[in-house]
């Protein structure tokens, strides 16, 4: 599914590219116009089939989850980095605690990273400008606690229920001008889950929000019947 | 300038990379649009470095390759495979293979070039 999905998008997107690159000439500026709207728009089609594919992964149990010895600290470090521009874009400081001592975890970075990136870009999109956002961890017993905690506009209380529901934490205007699929909670959820942990949130409206992964130091997958039944009730 | 051979079995992908290329004025880029069509190319053409298409029908990108590492003069020009199923396990997968890079679609034109001579370097 995701060659025949993204073969045309390439077409789409590579075509539009070049023509905005002025390849192939000098363009009229309301044809610019147009075009940049079409390819800002290709972009979000992208970022929504790529979580399609990865919730498809998910339901037929199909995710691969990379289990190695590794450093959450390192990991949420990587996060913050990756996710770096965003501070200037949304002007937005950002800040660790607990991450300067080495941390050791069993369990996937890049999948780790993926829920990060999807949390922080939350964090940043609803902060107001010169807020704060925080990034912790925490050991608890046998599990770390990694928490990302924003000071924007929160999430209302009648909304909170179905916050990590598909297409249910926007509106359809909202996704417009955030940018959201409003897959990114779905999939993050499934993740922590197949990886063995939970996610949870606390928010209030105005003040701001927290979300909170705990995960487990030490993960064995008992082959693949036991993270594929987790994952298909995640999802 | 660089020789390079695209194999992509999708003729607007094929139109797009061309034309990206062109502009940089720094490869010469020869086009087939399948495996069996790349294999018989190289029989008479050594290019510098490959761009090949993962999923293609008939030979895929990688059998492809399998295939042109035996011909004389191709077992050390390197490989650059193109695929939509980007997986982090099934890009180490291609990597293994001997690839110098693996580029996700869809692709940025505009970076394609840079890409190409960046993967060259590895």
């Amino acid at each position: 599914v995701s060659h025949e999905l993204r073969s045309p998008l390439t077409s789409i997107k590579g075509a539009m590219g070049l023509l905005l690159s002025k390849a192939t000439g000098e363009l009229p500026p309301k044809a610019v116009g147009m075009l940049e709207i079409a390819h800002r728009n290709a972009d979000r089609l992208i970022l929504i089939i790529n979580d399609i594919l990865d919730l498809e992964k998910i339901s037929s149990g199909e995710m691969e989850f990379e289990l190695q010895d590794t450093d959450m600290a390192e990991i949420v470090r990587e996060a913050c980095k990756a996710n770096d521009m965003l501070q200037q874009r949304f002007g937005v400081t950002l800040r660790t605690v607990g991450c300067d001592d080495p941390l050791p975890v069993r369990t996937d970075p890049n999948r780790i990273i993926q829920v990060l990136t999807n949390l922080l870009t939350n964090a940043y999109k609803f902060s107001k400008p010169g807020g704060t956002i925080t990034i912790e961890i925490n050991q608890e017993d046998s599990q770390l606690r990694v928490s990302v905690q924003d000071e924007g506009a929160g999430i209302p209380a009648s909304e909170q229920h179905k916050i990590f529901e598909r297409f249910a934490d926007m509106t359809n205007a909202d996704r417009a001008t955030k940018g959201g699929t409003g897959l990114g909670l779905n999939i993050c959820k499934a993740i922590i889950e197949g990886l063995g942990g939970t996610i949870e949130f606390e928010s209030k409206e105005g003040v701001g929000s927290t979300f909170n992964i705990l995960l487990p130091k030490t993960l064995v997958l008992y082959g693949p019947a036991d993270p594929v039944e987790k994952l298909k009730k995640a999802s | 300038m660089i020789k390079l051979l695209h194999v992509e079995d999708d003729a607007d992908i094929r139109e797009i990379a061309e034309m990206a290329l062109s502009i940089t004025g720094e490869f010469e880029v020869v086009q087939c649009d399948c495996g069996e069509a790349a294999l018989a190319k190289v029989a008479d053409y050594t290019p510098d470095v490959l761009l090949l298409d993962m999923m293609m029908p008939g030979m895929t990108g990688r059998q492809t390759l399998e295939k042109m590492r035996l011909m004389p003069g191709m077992a050390d020009v390197p490989a650059i495979f193109m695929t939509a199923r980007a997986q982090h396990a099934e890009i180490e997968e291609l990597l293994k293979t001997g690839a110098a890079d693996v580029i996700s679609k869809p692709f940025d034109p505009m970076t394609l070039g840079d890409m190409l001579k960046a993967a060259m370097q590895k």
